[in-house]
Order: structure tokens, then sequence, then C-alpha cells
């Protein structure tokens, strides 16, 4: 399949968006975040001990989304554009963050495919295709918690 | 606790004490052991077996199971909150993963004020982030954007 063919393909998936998908945030999830990102003072005692004004413990901020791919893909089941190439690997993310996060807050996602992009890598990359995924997050109250940007790269390998 | 607001036990931070090219307080992570990137995986529920499992990882060419890149951002958007102190807020924060890291490195985590500027009414501070293997490279890379007060309130 010639690369002009790959990219009209995958842009034919750019503005395709997921049905909404709630979640509860909860005690233990945030626990186990604190716990796994290992900073000293957080984990339970850090949840348990320092509920906000407002309501719950507040969570770190990247933790309603921490990885843009994985909640888009796996979690809300948005479907990647495919590609040809074997390899795939998440680029990077970004956060835009409004309104903070707290223990008993109800979220609701949406995802969609924001862009697709081409580029041609080095000889052990070969030619890669850049998929970038847009998590939209609201809370119980309509407001806009955040916004998350995922690049996918899919790319052909080496000897390409 | 941790907040998009900063650490509550931290020291506040005020938009008169950063100035450009300031160094954040550098974190240090590590060695990461496998049960690091287990707890991440179950805290996220990213199972992708090329984090914890080494034959898995090794018939795909990769020396181990690598470090999630969305791990160290998290440890750099912590690295962030809890400089600017309770009343500072993340408003941005943009990671880039270049190279792999690979279970049992020792991350080292920087940054740098690239700017600070006052814009409708909000004291705003850039900065430049990253994190550096034990070898001194530079795997993810990134920036953020973080509001203070300032000290007239």
């Amino acid at each position: 399949m010639q690369e002009s063919e790959i990219l009209a393909r995958a842009r034919a998936a750019v503005g395709a968006e997921s049905p909404p998908y709630a979640f509860a945030v909860e005690e233990g999830a945030l626990r186990r975040f604190l716990d796994a990102t290992g900073a000293p003072g957080h984990g339970r005692a850090g949840v348990e001990s320092a509920p906000s004004e407002d309501g719950g413990a507040i969570a770190p901020p990247t933790f309603f989304c921490p990885d843009a791919l994985a909640m888009a893909g796996q979690t809300i089941g948005l479907a990647f554009p495919t590609t040809p190439y074997e390899h795939a690997i998440d680029g990077g993310s970004e956060w835009e963050l409004f309104e903070p996060v707290r223990v008993g807050d109800r979220l609701t996602m949406t995802a969609k495919i924001a862009d697709v992009t081409e580029k041609r890598g080095s000889a052990g990359t070969g030619h890669m295709l850049l998929t970038t995924i847009e998590v939209v997050c609201h809370n119980q109250r309509g407001a806009l918690v955040g916004i998350v940007r995922g690049t996918l790269i899919n790319y052909e390998g080496g000897g390409a | 606790m941790t907040t998009a607001r900063g650490t509550a036990t931290a020291a506040q931070l005020f938009f008169e004490d950063v100035a450009v090219g300031m160094l954040l307080p550098t974190g240090v992570k590590g060695p990461v052991r496998l049960k690091d990137l287990v707890k991440w995986a179950g805290a996220i529920e990213d199972y992708n077996e090329i984090h914890f499992d080494a034959d898995f990882a090794q018939a795909r060419g990769l020396p181990g199971p690598i470090i999630h890149g969305p791990l160290k951002a998290a440890v750099l958007a912590q690295m962030l909150v809890d400089w600017i102190g309770p009343a500072g807020i993340l408003k941005k924060l943009a990671c880039q993963y270049r190279r792999m890291d690979v279970v049992g490195e020792t991350l080292t985590y920087r940054g740098r004020v690239t700017k600070t500027a006052v814009e409708n009414g909000e004291y705003l501070v850039e900065c430049l982030v990253w994190v550096e293997n034990s070898r001194g490279e530079v795997t993810t890379r990134g920036s953020a954007l973080v509001a203070l007060p300032g000290r007239g309130g």
C-alpha cells in the first residue's frame, strides 16, 4: 500500500468520537495512584488525612487521564486508525487542566481522533503515522476538568 | 496531599520568588523496580506486558520491561505541584517520550524556569521539564505552565 493511501485511510477517521464514558473517582484508586508514583508523604496517609474543603481528597493532576492512548483505546473503546506498520509507540501526552478532581467526583469522558499526520523518520523507524487522540473530561457539575491529547506513533521499523 | 494546586504541606512559592533560569528542585527515583511498574500498571489499568514481562519485552528486541512514559509524566507533575505550593496551580503539562527507560534504571527529574509573565491578572510561569537516565541522557522532555500567587495578594 502506498504511503499516501495509508495516510488517506487514516485521515478518514479524524473526527470520530466515542460515546461518553463515566466513572466515579474512588479513594482506593487514588491511593493506588499515589502509591505507584511513590512521592513521599502520599499514599494512604495522604488520602485519609487530606480531604479538601469542598469535598474528598484532591487527586494529582494527571490522575483523571494519565495515559490518553490507553484511556481512549482500552477504557473508552475508541477505534484507532489501522495501519500496515508493525511497530507502535506512545509519543507523549499534553494535559490542559481546569478543575481539580476529588474523591467522590463522577467524571464523564469522551475521546476522539483529533488529527493524523505522517513523517519520515530515521533509517531505524522509516515511515511514521502520527495519530493525535483527544480526551475531554467533565465532572458531575458539568465543569470542564481537563483536556488530554496523546500521540500514537505507528512506524515501519528498521530497514524501511 | 497533592493537588493540582500544590502540596498542602509544602512551602508556598510566590511569583516574585521566581526568575528565568531558576532550577526546580530535582527529584530522583530509582532504581525503578519491576514491582513499581506492576503497581503503576494496576493503578491505571494498563496491562501491556511490555512493561512487566521480561520475556515479552525481550522478544520484541528490548533489553527488559520498559518504564511507562505516563508514569514519568505523573512524577513530573508531582514535582511541579510540590514546587508551587498549595496556592499554586498547574495549568498545563506536556511530555514527549523520546527514549525508552528500562526497569532497573534510576531517573532524575529536572526543571528550569523559561518565562514569567502577568497575563489577564494571572501570574504565570513557564518551565522546561525533563527526565534523565543514569547516563545523563534525556529520555523524556516537556514543558509546564503554572500560575502562582503574588505576594501582594
